[in-house]
């Protein structure tokens, strides 16, 4: 999260507000100039006329007898120059290390950060829900299925909030509706619509694919599944290493293809702040599956995938 | 949506009073990408007047409401 972000907002949006924190800003350096810097009276004469008009101008605005266009413009301008003044000496103020905290507050600065905030899950439909991803996928001519995902809270074709990629998980049987317990991790994505092709080296065709989704969100965390989607798997004109999924194919079908890690590898990722924690064992669990090796090995490859996306 | 103090909705070119002084609404300055360009941190309709030129008057001022009246539609 920027700094930007971080900072606690310290002089408000309005006019009136303006008005009333710069008074107390100028007052209370008023009372002891030198202690906030000035030692030249000229420049604190500066200061003080700069603020001192936007307040005097702001007054004329707001009494009727005196308000016209022009008081608006006098205002107006007599505000930018404030408001510019007062954010420059207001932040020098804030790092001045001879300033106790109290000091700061005293003058309308706020010495402390926000908290970051996290990039939290998007929300559901109801209330205090998670969101997901919704699913369509039809079928392409060239024998690829089409798949577009998009929030069904909002009808914005954007990923929600705080959402970097939609994470694409594929489970391939001989019946559709396969549970999501089989499903493989299989490409994150942050376009829309994408075709999946699958080898025909790989004897797939006339096989069911049930697709999953979920959101993964910038901090690394991920949303809860999306309802699966069926498709039968038609004969694709694209070879095993033409296929960006190459990786999760080898002749015998949808099976791994990459090199062992260690038995002891440690899942929980950490980048800088960021840590992912990956233990839902739904996610590939290794009992349903018959080649378990393969499961540790597709954990691996979503752990480095989403390794390699927090990085980014 | 900005309005007017009777609650009719501002809109560009609209001829207006704006305390004394005739003048056309000529900016709405609404969205924070509008705040953003043209310098502000509130919201503000923008007036053309003969005599001051271009003159920018915050809705959340205490003379919004008192001080612009809707004089013809544009």
């Amino acid at each position: 999260m920027s700094t930007k972000h971080r900072r606690k907002p310290y002089i408000p949006d309005d006019d009136y507000g303006k008005k009333v924190w710069m008074e107390r800003f100028i007052t209370t350096i008023e009372r002891d100039p030198e202690r906030y810097g000035f030692s030249d009276a000229y420049m604190f004469e500066y200061y003080q006329r700069t603020i001192r008009n936007f307040i005097k101008a702001f007054d004329a605005v707001s009494n009727p007898a005196t308000r016209s266009p022009h008081a608006t413009l006098v205002k107006n301008q007599a505000r930018q120059e404030a408001v510019a003044l007062c954010r420059n000496f207001a932040m020098q103020l804030k790092w001045d290390s001879s300033l106790t905290d109290e000091d700061k507050r005293a003058l309308g600065i706020y010495p402390d950060e926000a908290t970051p905030e996290q990039a939290k899950l998007p929300t559901g439909v109801l209330a205090g829900t998670l969101g997901y991803p919704e699913l369509a996928v039809q079928s392409s001519p060239n024998g690829g299925h089409v798949i577009r995902y998009r929030d069904p809270v909002t009808q914005s074709k954007a990923k929600p909030k705080g959402v970097s990629h939609f994470l694409l998980y594929g489970a391939i049987g001989a019946k559709p509706r396969m549970p999501r317990t089989h499903a493989r991790f299989m490409y994150p994505y942050t376009k829309r619509p994408f075709e999946v092709m699958y080898p025909m080296d790989c004897g797939l065709e006339g096989l069911y694919v049930t697709y999953y989704g979920r959101w993964l969100t910038t901090r690394g965390a991920m949303s809860p599944w999306s309802p699966g989607v069926s498709k039968i798997i038609g004969a694709a004109n694209v070879r095993l290493r033409e296929s960006e999924f190459a990786h999760l194919f080898g002749t015998q079908g949808f099976v791994d293809a990459l090199p062992a890690l260690p038995q002891d590898e440690d899942r929980r990722l950490t980048q800088g702040v960021t840590q992912v924690i990956e233990d839902d064992p739904l996610l590939l669990e290794r009992g349903m599956s018959e080649d378990s090796a393969g499961d540790g090995l597709f954990a691996a490859l979503e752990a480095a995938t989403v390794r390699l996306l927090n990085t980014a | 949506m900005l309005c007017y103090h009777d609650g009719q909705e501002v809109c560009i070119g609209d001829e207006v009073d704006f305390d004394g002084t005739s003048a056309t609404v000529f900016a709405i300055i609404e969205t924070k990408e509008q705040m953003h360009r043209h310098g502000f941190d509130e919201s503000a309709v923008g007036f053309q007047t003969k005599q001051y030129g271009e003159v920018y008057q915050s809705t959340l001022d205490p003379g919004w409401d008192e001080s612009v009246v809707l004089l013809k539609r544009a």
